[in-house]
């Protein structure tokens, strides 16, 4: 199985459509070279937050960068671009699926 | 003050009078130790991540040479505000060391500061040091990058071919276009 590779976490991204900031659960590289942005929430009803409600949906239209240093030393520094990408809500169900 | 906020100014205020000693400078706000050298910086990074209640503490390793960042940024599309503060190699240490032991610590009481400040201060000595030793000039960051193409733990995937490729061409090194060739075809 492949798995993603140079995860960081609790990265703040800035969309690039409204500006609005949220933090993700984790930064990583995909076995397809695309980056991944997940969250992953302890229940099936655990909701997202004000901004990760708003932010999600822009930063699949447009893209963002990334805001903060918490991402560095997995190559994600301040100022990295993140194309068009769809963030990825794990939820416990999800784990139990073939 | 947040309890949070305090355990995190306690704590990072304690390692700081350690740290000043080596010449490295804290920066509050971000958790980073930065000592400038002729060539860039090096980076003691404390990344403190919200858990419940307190936080868990990754310390990590960044590494600058401005040669390499000013020429990246010729065409990285970083905004301007942002090019000072890449990173030409970087990595946590629970990443970098491979021995199975866990390098990350939790900061949820005041009682525990000390021996958390004591255990940064050991990984700084034993780990971060040598490390800035390790990578302390362009060959040697050539060797680590250049060496095995498929290793992306020091760069992170999205910067491996740039970073790795302005390195091998300042150092002048013979099969820059077989790596060139390579590193396109990654892409």
């Amino acid at each position: 199985m492949q798995v993603n590779i140079n995860v960081a976490e609790q990265v703040t991204i800035k969309t690039n459509g409204t500006g609005t900031r949220f933090r993700t659960d984790q930064l990583s590289t995909g076995p397809d070279k695309n980056i991944a942005v997940t969250e992953s929430k302890s229940s099936a009803t655990a909701p997202l937050t004000r901004s990760q409600k708003a932010g999600h949906p822009d930063l699949a239209k447009n893209g963002g960068v990334v805001v903060g240093n918490k991402g560095a030393a997995q190559g994600y520094p301040a100022g990295t671009k993140i194309p068009p990408t769809n963030v990825d809500v794990i939820r416990p169900e999800d784990l139990n699926r073939p | 003050m947040t309890k949070g906020e305090f355990l995190k100014s306690e704590l990072l205020k304690g390692l700081n009078v350690k740290l000043k000693d080596f010449g490295f400078k804290l920066n509050k706000s971000s958790g980073e130790f930065t000592k400038k050298n002729k060539d860039g910086w090096y980076k003691y990074q404390i990344v403190f991540l919200n858990r419940n209640g307190g936080w868990e503490l990754k310390p990590s390793l960044l590494l600058r040479f401005d040669i390499v960042e000013d020429i990246f940024h010729k065409t990285s599309g970083f905004e301007e505000r942002y090019k000072k503060g890449t990173p030409t190699i970087g990595t946590s240490i629970e990443d970098y060391q491979t021995d199975n032991n866990n390098y990350r610590f939790y900061l949820t009481d005041e009682n525990q500061i000390d021996a958390i400040e004591q255990n940064l201060f050991l990984l700084f000595k034993k780990i971060a040091l040598p490390f800035y030793e390790k990578f302390n000039s362009l060959e040697k960051v050539d060797k680590a990058l250049n060496n095995d193409l498929e290793d992306t733990s020091l760069t992170g995937d999205i910067f491996k071919g740039s970073k790795s490729l302005i390195v091998a061409k300042l150092i002048g090194r013979d099969n820059y276009k077989e790596l060139e060739d390579f590193y396109l075809a990654t892409v």
